[in-house]
C-alpha cells in the first residue's frame, strides 16, 4: 500500500501551478509516492506531458481534474477507466465552451448526469456546501465520493477534521487526505507568488490574502504528512488510485470513416487512387522498380493501417486542387511513391532517390508526418472544408502552449515585484534578441541600479525561473486533429482566441507522444506568389498556365543564381544563401536540392560544406569510403549531406534495414537523450567491420554520421522546396515584372521587404509606377507600357492595396467608381467613391492622388477642402492653390515610407552622400572592386540583422544604400562594444576591412569584417526603415 | 480706428509645477511617466521636461506627481498680487496644460506705472521668487508666444507680424495640435507662410482645412481686430482677499480666559463675512502674536463640515486653547479663514442628527487633543496579523471586513503592536510562568520580497488559565507573544 498524491496543480493551469508536470514526476517518485493524481483547474492540458514523465519513471499517473463548480464547491475528479475519461474530457470540453477563451463554468447539474463513471473528491472547505448541494452530490456520486481535507497548517485547518468528520458520518462518506500541491518543490514558493500576483495584475505588496499564507503546497515527505494526517486518510489516497486503472496509452486514434466509400475496405480504395495517380504520372506506363516501390509501400501501409491517413490527406489536397489552390506536400512524406501518386507531393522517383522508410517504417512507434502547404492567402478555405466536412463535433485544431519568453518575463515578474513600469518597458526593449536573459544584471547596471540587491537578485533569478513556462494556449499554425466520432470523447476542447475557433488542449508533441494523427494544413507565402505571377505571366503568354508549363532545367536560370542574383527566389534569397551560391554555382535541379539543404545547421556544423564545395571546385579529389557506399554518396560528391544518405550508409554498409536506419537518424537526432545510441554504434561498428571494413574506419565514419545527422536535412524535403526555388527563380529570370508583381501582393513573405523587392525590380529593368486612384487596381498590376525601342515591356502599377490604412472595401470602391469614367477632382473622387476624410488623408499622404491633385502637399491641400464639401456639392467649387513652398526630397521620401512602407525616389542614402561622412563611404556596389584586405568605410541602412547559431556569436548585418547591399560580420568581441548602434541603430556606419573571395566563384563574394560602428540614424528624419531580427 | 492700440505683457511661468520652489535636492514633477517640469539641481543633474520619470529616478531626482489643481490654486493667486497693476489680466494655460503664465493688457496703464518695462519689472517683484519669463506684444497670442524665444517681445504691430511670420509652426502646436500636424503636411513650416496662405486665398481657405478654431486663434495672433466685428473684451479678474482680522490688546493678556471675548467678536466678524458672499468654512487658524518678535502660536482649526457659527467655533477655539498654557502673554489676536466654500442650506440643518453628535464630539476630542490623537482601527488585506489592522483617521473610510483568512484562523481581540520576545525554556515559551501549547501550529510564510516573515502561531495557555496567542519564528528561532484572548 502506498500513498497516491491526489491534488496537483501543475503550471497547465496556466499562472497558478509553478512546476512542470515532469518536475511532480520525478520529486514524486523520490519522495516514494505510490501514484501522482494531476488535476489542473478544468484542464487535462498538463496530463500527456506528467504521462510521458511518469511512464518512464514507472509511476501510475491519475488523469483528473480540479472542478470549481458555480454553486460554490471544488470537486477534483478522476478517471477510472477509458469510458470515465471520455466523461470527464467532454465536461470539461462543456464547461470551457461556454465561458470565454481561458475561463470556465461547472454546474452541479452538469456532473450529476455527465460524471457517471468518475471518482469525485469534495474538498473541504470551512464554508461548508449548503444541505442540498451536499445532498446532490452524495447522491449523484454515491459509492464514488470522499471528502478529501486539504491541510497545510492554514487559518482553520484544525477545525476541518472534526467538522468534516462528523459530516462523513453523518452522509456514509469516507475521509480521504489531498493536499494541494502547487509546487514540486518548496523553493518555488516566490515563483508561486509572483504566477499568482501575475494572475491579479497587481503587484505582491498590493496582494494581501490572495497569496497563499504559507508555501506548503509542495509535495511533502510521507514522514510529515503522517504528521499531519490520521493514518486511515492516507491510507484512503490508495484506495482511490488502485480503483483508477485508465492509463493515456488505452487511448487509439480512430479514423474517420466517410472518405472510404461504402463497400470498399480503406486499402482497396486507396490502391484505387494510386493507381489513377499512376497513370497521370506515367502515362506510358510505370517502370517496374516503381510498381514494386507502390506494392511495398501500400503493403506496409496496410499494415500499420495508416490508410485513412493517406485518405484524409489526399482528400484535402483534391479539395484544394478542385478550387485552384497551390499546394504541396513537404518533409519526409516525398519519399513515398504513394504520396506522388496521390498528388500529395510533386517529387518522384526520378528526381530523388527515395527512401520510403525516412517517412514510415515498421519499427518507428510514431504515425507518419505529412504537411502539406497551401497558399497562404487562401489556407482558411481549406480549414472551413475541414470544419464543414466533419463538422466542429470532430475536427479541431491542435494547441500551440505560449510560453514565457524573455521580454514577457522581464515585464510580468518586475510587474509583480512592483518594479517600475517604463524601467521595465527599456530593460525589456534592451535585451538582445540573440540572448537568453544573459545580459540583464548589465542592464541593470547600466541603469545605475545594484543587480545584487535583495529585490533585482530576486528579480533576475525569478525571470530566468519563469522563461518556459506555459501562459495561455494558442492555436497551432494549420495541425488539426480529426476525431472518428466525438473529438472531446479524446482530448477537451476550448475555445480560440479567434471567434468560430476551437482548439484542443493538447499540443503537438502531446499527440506526437500519445500516437495520436494529424493533419497539418500550412500556409505557404511562395505559393499564394507563384499562383499570382503565373497568372499574371498566361494573361500574356498562354503557354504558361501551371507550374506544369515551365521549362525546365533552363540553363539562364542556373546562370541568373550563380550570379547571386537571388533576392525574391524561395529559400536561396538570405545572407547565407546568397553567398553560397557563387560558390556552390547551381547548374541543374540536383545542384538546387544540394543548394537549399547545404546552408544548414547540420551540414555547416558537421563540417561538410568546404569539403564539398572544394570538390566542386575540383580542388579536391573525390572519394568514396567504400566502393559499396559510392551509389550512395555519389550524387554529393563523397560527402553526405542528406539524412537519407546517413541512412542508407547504415543499410549498405552495415546491414541495417530501412526501419532499423530510421530508428538509428532518431537516436542520432536526440543524441545525449537517447541511451539506444550507444546500441546502435555497436551494431554499426560490426556491421561494417563484418563487410570487410577496417574498424577504424567504421568508428571515423560513425563519428562523422553522429556529428552531422542531428541536424541533418532530408532530401526529400530539399527536394520539395527545390522546385518551388526553381519555379521562382524562373519567373524572376524570364518574366521579373510579373515575379515582383506577384511578391508585392502576397507580402508578407521572404526575407525582404516591398522596399528592397521594389528596388531589386528596378535594378532589373522593370518600371514601376505609382500608385494612384486614376491608375491602379485593388492590387499591384502589369501594364504594357512602349519602350523608346519601340518594344513593348510590361512595368508594374502598384495597387490601392499597398497604401497603409486603406481599407479594402475602399479600394474597391475606388476602382468601381472609375469605371463610370475618370475623377476629374479630389472632391469628384470623394462624392462618387463615398470616401471620408480619412479615406483621403491616407491617400494623400501616399501621394496617390498625384493626377488630381499635383504634389502630396497640394494633394492634402485639395482633400482637407473635399472632405468638408457636402456630399451634393457640385465638385466644380474651384480649389484655392497653394502658396506653402514646395516639399523638400528628404521629406517626401520620409512621408512615402511612412504611408507606403517604401519609396520610388531617391535611395535616403543618394540624398546624403554628398554630406559628411557619407562622402568619405564607399557605396556598396564598388566593395567588390577594392583590392582584398583593404580598410574602407561603409554606411546604410540596417535591412537585416542575423545571428545564425551556427556562426559562433557571429552577427551578420545588411547595410543598403543606393547602390545595393554591403554584408557585414561582427565578431563578437566588437559586438560587445558597439551593442547599442548594432541594437537600436537604423543608419550605421561601418569602418573595417573588406574581405572579397574571388577564387572559385562566379562572382565575387564580398563582406566587411566590422571594427567601429557608429549610429547614424540622426541623419534621417524618422523614417519607419522595415528591418528584419533573424536568429 | 480711434481706439488706442492695446499692447499686452505676458508672462510665462515655468516652475509653477514645482511650487514650493528653491528645494536644493533635484526635484522632477512628473505626469502620465513623464517629466514636466524639473528644479535647478535636477535640471543641472540633465533632466529636462520631456524626459521619463524613470530616467529622472535615476538620475537622482527625486519625483514628485503633478497636483493640476494646486497649480491652478497657486496661479490664481499669482494672479491676485497683479491686481494692484491692471485689471484686465487673466491666466493663461497652453492647450496641452505643459504650459501655465497670465496675460496683461497694459495699454491703459502705462503712464501711471511709467512705462511697459517698468509694469513688467514690477510684475517680476510681485511675482519672487517665481522663475518669469515676460514678454511685450500688441496681441496676447503674440505677447504669449515671444515668451519662448530670446529677445523678449516687440510691441510695435509691424515688427511684431515680422518676428512672428519667422517662428515655427510647432509654435502653436501646444494649442492647436492637429491644426499644426495637418499644416505641416502641407508644407507649411512657418507662420509667415500660413499668412501668406492666409492673405492669398482668405481666412475661410484655412478655416475650411484646419477648422475656424484654428483660424479665429491665428488672425488674433496678428490682429486683435482680426476677422472679428468687435475686439473681444479683455478679461477682468476680480478677486476678494481671504478674511483676516485682528485685535491687539493694550495691555498683553496672560491667560486663554481674557483671550474669549475678543475672539468672540471676532468670529461673529467672520460669521458676517461670510453670510454677505453666500459662502462657509471648515476650517480657520487663530495666530497669537506676542509683544517680541517670533513670539507666535498657531493653532488650526477644523470642522467636519463647513460651519458660519459663532458659538460652535468659539467652542472648539476655547478647547483648544485649554491644551497648554500661554507660553507668552499675548499682545495681539488674529482670526484668518484661508479657504472658504459655498453655503449650504443642509450645513445648517444637520447638526441635530445622530452622526452629527459623533461629529461634534470627536471635533471637540480633537480640538482638545490635538489633530492626529484620534484614530479609528480598521481592517487592512494583509497576510500579517500585525499589518491586518491600521489606525486611520475617525472620518476616513474604512474597510469593514477582515480578510478571510483572519476570521478563520484563530485570533486575539487584543493584539500587541508589536510581538514581543518571550523566554524559553525546556523547548516551551516562558512568559512569567511556563506557557503550555494547546492548538497550532498554523504557519505564516510570507514577505519574502521585502523581509521574509516565517511564524508558527499557537494558542498557548498559562498557569493562572490566561490563554495567549505565541509564535515561533522559524528564521531566527526563539517565541513571541503577539497577542491576548479575553
Amino acid at each position: 500500500m502506498g500513498y497516491a498524491q491526489l491534488y496537483t496543480t501543475t503550471n497547465y493551469s496556466f499562472l497558478v501551478g509553478a512546476s512542470h508536470p515532469h518536475e511532480f514526476v520525478e520529486r514524486a517518485v523520490a519522495l516514494g509516492y505510490g501514484a501522482l493524481a494531476v488535476t489542473d483547474d478544468c484542464s487535462l492540458a498538463g496530463v500527456v506531458k506528467a504521462h510521458v514523465a511518469a511512464r518512464a519513471a514507472g509511476l501510475p499517473l491519475l488523469v483528473g481534474s480540479a472542478l470549481r463548480l458555480a454553486e460554490g464547491p471544488l470537486l477534483l475528479a478522476y478517471a477510472p477507466c477509458r469510458a470515465a475519461y471520455a466523461e470527464l474530457s467532454g465536461l470539461i470540453t462543456l464547461g470551457r465552451r461556454r465561458a470565454a477563451k481561458g475561463a470556465f463554468r461547472v454546474h452541479l447539474a452538469d456532473l450529476r448526469f455527465r460524471l457517471r463513471r468518475c471518482l469525485a473528491v469534495l474538498v473541504a472547505e470551512g464554508e461548508e456546501p449548503p444541505p442540498e448541494v451536499l445532498d446532490a452530490l452524495v447522491r449523484a456520486f454515491r459509492g464514488r465520493l470522499w471528502f478529501g481535507l486539504d491541510l497545510r497548517l492554514r487559518a482553520g485547518d484544525e477545525g476541518l477534521l472534526a467538522q468534516w468528520r462528523e459530516l462523513g458520518a453523518r452522509f456514509e462518506v469516507p475521509l480521504v487526505a489531498c493536499p494541494r500541491a502547487l509546487m514540486h518543490d518548496p523553493g518555488r514558493r516566490p515563483l508561486a507568488d509572483v504566477l499568482c500576483a501575475i494572475r491579479h495584475r497587481r503587484p505582491l505588496a498590493a496582494m494581501g490574502s490572495l497569496l497563499e499564507q504559507n508555501g506548503e503546497a509542495h509535495l511533502q515527505p510521507l514522514a510529515e504528512l503522517a504528521r499531519r494526517y490520521p493514518p486511515e486518510l492516507l491510507a484512503e489516497t490508495w484506495e482511490i488510485a488502485r480503483r483508477c486503472r485508465f492509463s493515456l496509452d488505452e487511448l487509439r486514434y480512430e479514423y474517420p470513416p466517410e472518405l472510404v466509400p461504402a463497400g470498399t475496405s480503406p486499402i482497396d480504395h486507396l490502391r484505387r487512387l494510386v493507381e489513377e495517380g499512376k497513370g497521370r504520372r506515367w502515362p506510358g506506363g510505370a517502370p517496374p522498380e516503381v510498381e514494386r516501390r507502390i506494392a511495398a509501400e501500400l503493403e506496409l501501409i496496410e499494415a500499420l493501417r495508416y490508410e485513412h491517413y493517406f485518405l484524409t490527406v489526399h482528400d484535402l489536397v483534391a479539395f484544394a486542387k478542385s478550387r485552384g489552390i497551390l499546394c504541396q506536400g513537404r518533409g519526409s512524406a516525398a519519399n513515398s511513391v504513394v504520396c506522388y501518386c496521390l498528388g500529395i507531393t510533386e517529387i518522384g522517383p526520378e528526381q530523388i532517390d527515395q527512401l520510403f522508410e525516412r517517412f514510415i517504417s515498421r519499427e518507428r512507434d510514431e504515425p507518419p508526418d505529412i504537411d502539406v502547404d497551401f497558399e497562404h492567402r487562401r489556407r482558411e478555405e481549406v480549414i472551413q472544408y475541414l470544419y464543414r466536412k466533419y463538422g466542429r463535433e470532430r475536427a479541431a485544431l491542435a494547441a500551440a502552449v505560449i510560453t514565457y519568453r524573455r521580454r514577457s518575463a522581464v515585464r510580468d515578474v518586475g510587474m509583480a515585484l512592483g518594479l517600475d513600469r517604463q524601467l521595465l518597458a527599456s530593460l525589456a526593449a534592451s535585451l538582445p534578441w540573440w540572448e537568453g536573459l544573459e545580459s540583464l544584471p548589465a542592464l541593470l547596471a547600466e541603469r545605475g541600479l545594484d543587480p545584487e540587491a535583495p529585490l533585482l537578485a530576486r528579480f533576475v533569478a525569478l525571470c530566468r525561473e519563469i522563461l518556459g513556462f506555459p501562459r495561455h494556449l494558442s492555436q497551432h499554425t494549420g495541425g488539426f486533429v480529426i476525431a472518428a466520432t466525438r473529438l472531446s470523447d479524446l482530448v477537451p476542447v476550448e475555445n480560440a482566441a479567434m471567434p468560430e475557433r476551437t482548439v484542443i488542449q493538447w499540443d503537438k508533441e502531446d499527440l506526437e507522444a500519445l500516437g495520436l494523427l494529424k493533419v497539418d494544413v500550412l500556409g505557404l507565402g511562395i505559393l499564394t506568389a507563384l499562383r499570382r505571377a503565373l497568372e499574371l505571366v498566361s494573361s500574356y503568354e498562354p503557354a504558361i498556365r501551371s507550374l506544369a508549363d515551365i521549362p525546365r532545367e533552363d540553363a539562364a536560370t542556373y546562370e541568373m543564381l550563380c550570379r547571386a542574383d537571388a533576392m525574391g527566389v524561395f529559400q536561396v534569397e538570405s545572407r547565407a544563401q546568397m553567398a553560397m551560391l557563387p560558390r556552390l554555382q547551381p547548374r541543374c535541379f540536383h545542384d538546387l536540392v544540394i543548394q537549399v539543404a547545404i546552408v544548414r545547421p547540420g551540414p555547416i556544423l558537421g563540417q561538410m560544406v568546404h569539403p564539398y564545395l572544394r570538390r566542386r571546385a575540383g580542388r579536391e579529389p573525390v572519394e568514396y569510403p567504400s566502393e559499396a557506399l559510392r551509389r550512395v554518396l555519389e550524387p554529393t560528391l563523397g560527402v553526405p549531406i542528406f539524412q537519407e544518405q546517413v541512412m542508407r550508409i547504415a543499410m549498405i554498409a552495415a546491414g541495417f534495414t530501412g526501419g532499423e536506419a530510421d530508428a538509428l537518424r532518431r537516436a542520432l537526432t536526440h543524441w545525449g537523450r537517447d541511451s539506444r545510441l550507444a546500441a546502435f554504434r555497436e551494431r554499426f561498428v560490426s556491421g561494417l567491420v563484418a563487410s570487410g571494413h577496417e574498424p577504424a574506419f567504421a568508428e571515423r565514419l560513425f563519428e562523422q554520421v553522429k556529428g552531422f545527422a542531428g541536424y541533418g536535412f532530408p532530401e526529400s524535403h530539399a527536394a520539395s522546396f527545390a522546385l518551388l526555388a526553381y519555379a521562382s527563380a524562373w519567373l524572376k529570370r524570364h518574366h521579373p515584372a510579373a515575379f515582383y508583381c506577384a511578391l508585392l501582393d502576397s507580402q508578407p513573405l521572404g526575407f525582404y521587404s516591398p522596399d528592397q523587392l521594389l528596388r531589386d525590380a528596378r535594378r532589373h529593368g522593370v518600371a514601376v509606377l505609382p500608385v494612384d486612384v486614376s491608375h491602379s487596381a485593388v492590387a499591384c498590376s502589369l501594364v504594357a507600357v512602349t519602350g523608346q525601342d519601340g518594344r513593348v515591356r510590361r512595368a508594374i502599377r502598384l495597387g490601392l492595396g499597398q497604401v497603409k490604412g486603406l481599407a479594402e472595401a475602399r479600394a474597391r470602391a475606388i476602382v468601381a467608381a472609375r469605371a463610370a469614367g475618370p475623377f476629374t477632382s479630389v472632391a469628384d473622387l470623394a462624392r462618387r467613391a463615398g470616401l471620408n476624410r480619412g479615406d483621403l488623408a491616407r491617400l494623400a499622404a501616399a501621394d496617390a492622388l498625384r493626377s488630381l491633385a499635383g504634389d502630396r502637399q497640394r494633394a492634402r491641400w485639395a482633400s482637407a477642402a473635399a472632405a468638408d464639401t457636402p456630399l451634393l456639392a457640385d465638385a466644380a467649387l474651384p480649389c484655392e492653390p497653394l502658396v506653402a513652398p514646395p516639399p523638400l526630397a528628404i521629406a517626401e521620401v520620409a512621408a512615402d515610407y511612412r504611408a507606403l512602407g517604401f519609396s520610388l525616389r531617391r535611395h535616403p542614402l543618394a540624398l546624403l552622400r554628398d554630406r559628411p561622412p557619407f562622402d568619405r563611404c564607399a557605396p556598396a556596389r564598388s566593395l567588390a572592386e577594392l583590392p582584398h584586405r583593404a580598410l574602407v568605410q561603409v554606411a546604410g541602412w540596417v535591412t537585416a540583422r542575423q545571428r545564425p547559431s551556427t556562426a559562433r556569436g557571429v552577427l551578420f548585418l545588411t547595410l543598403e544604400d543606393e547602390t545595393g547591399c554591403a554584408n557585414v560580420v561582427v565578431r563578437p568581441a566588437v559586438e560587445r562594444r558597439f551593442r547599442r548602434p548594432l541594437l537600436t541603430g537604423r543608419l550605421l556606419l561601418v569602418k573595417g576591412a573588406v574581405e572579397i573571395l574571388r577564387e572559385g566563384t562566379a562572382v565575387p563574394v564580398v563582406h566587411v569584417l566590422a571594427g567601429y560602428l557608429e549610429d547614424l540614424s540622426g541623419h534621417l528624419p524618422p523614417l519607419p526603415v522595415p528591418c528584419r531580427d533573424f536568429h | 480706428m480711434s481706439r488706442c492700440p492695446s499692447l499686452w505683457l505676458a508672462l510665462r511661468l515655468p516652475d509653477l509645477p514645482l511650487e514650493p520652489a528653491g528645494a536644493v535636492e533635484p526635484i522632477a514633477v512628473v505626469e502620465g511617466g513623464s517629466v514636466v517640469c524639473a528644479n535647478a539641481p535636477a535640471r543641472a543633474a540633465g533632466v529636462r521636461a520631456g524626459s521619463d520619470a524613470a530616467t529622472a529616478r535615476l538620475l537622482g531626482c527625486r519625483l514628485r506627481e503633478r497636483d493640476r489643481a494646486a497649480e491652478e490654486r497657486r496661479l490664481q493667486a499669482l494672479a491676485e498680487r497683479l491686481s494692484s497693476l491692471t485689471p484686465h489680466l487673466a491666466p493663461r494655460r497652453s492647450g496641452d496644460g505643459r504650459h501655465l503664465g497670465l496675460l496683461l493688457e497694459i495699454s491703459t496703464c502705462l503712464r501711471l506705472f511709467g512705462g511697459a518695462s517698468a509694469i513688467a519689472e514690477r510684475a517680476r517683484h510681485l511675482l519672487a521668487p517665481q522663475r518669469v519669463r515676460a514678454a511685450l506684444g500688441p496681441t496676447a497670442g503674440a505677447a504669449w508666444l515671444f515668451t519662448f524665444v530670446r529677445g523678449g517681445g516687440e510691441s510695435d504691430p509691424e515688427r511684431a507680424a515680422a518676428r512672428l511670420d519667422a517662428l515655427p509652426l510647432d509654435a502653436l502646436a501646444g494649442d492647436h495640435p492637429e491644426a499644426v500636424a495637418a499644416l505641416q503636411e502641407m508644407g507649411f513650416a512657418r507662420l509667415g507662410e500660413v499668412r501668406r496662405q492666409w492673405a492669398t486665398t482668405g481666412l475661410s481657405s484655412l478655416e475650411r482645412r484646419v477648422g475656424r478654431t484654428f483660424a479665429a486663434d491665428f488672425a488674433a495672433l496678428y490682429d486683435p481686430a482680426g476677422d472679428r466685428l468687435l475686439p473681444a473684451p479683455a478679461p477682468c479678474l476680480v478677486s476678494d482677499p481671504p478674511f483676516a482680522a485682528r485685535f491687539s490688546f493694550e495691555v498683553p493678556a496672560t491667560g486663554t480666559a481674557a483671550l474669549l471675548p475678543p475672539a468672540a467678536a471676532l468670529l461673529a466678524q467672520l460669521r458676517d463675512f461670510l453670510r454677505r458672499r453666500g459662502l462657509s468654512c471648515r476650517a480657520l487658524c487663530w495666530r497669537l502674536l506676542g509683544a517680541a518678535a517670533g513670539q507666535l502660536l498657531e493653532f488650526p482649526l477644523r470642522r467636519h463640515r463647513p460651519a458660519a457659527d459663532p458659538d460652535g467655533w468659539l467652542q472648539l477655539t476655547r478647547l483648544a486653547w485649554e491644551r497648554r498654557p500661554l507660553p507668552f502673554p499675548v499682545a495681539a489676536l488674529e482670526l484668518h479663514c484661508p479657504e472658504t466654500e459655498a453655503w449650504r442650506s443642509q450645513d445648517a440643518l444637520d447638526l441635530a442628527g445622530g452622526a452629527g453628535e459623533l461629529a461634534v464630539a470627536l471635533e471637540r476630542l480633537a480640538a482638545r487633543l490635538g489633530e492626529g490623537a484620534i484614530h479609528k482601527l480598521a481592517c487592512r488585506d494583509s497576510l500579517l496579523p500585525e499589518r491586518a489592522q491600521q489606525p486611520i483617521p475617525p472620518d476616513a473610510p474604512s474597510r469593514e471586513a477582515a480578510p478571510s483568512l483572519h476570521r478563520r484562523g484563530l485570533r486575539p481581540r487584543w493584539l500587541l503592536p508589536s510581538p514581543r520576545p518571550l523566554a524559553e525554556r525546556q523547548g516551551l515559551p516562558w512568559w512569567r510562568g511556563p506557557l503550555l501549547l494547546l492548538a497550532g501550529p498554523e504557519r505564516i510564510c510570507t514577505h519574502w520580497w521585502e523581509e521574509e516573515v516565517a511564524r508558527d502561531y499557537y494558542l498557548a495557555l498559562r498557569r493562572d488559565q490566561l490563554p495567549l496567542w505565541v509564535f515561533r519564528d522559524l528564521h531566527q528561532g526563539g517565541w513571541y507573544l503577539h497577542g491576548l484572548f479575553g
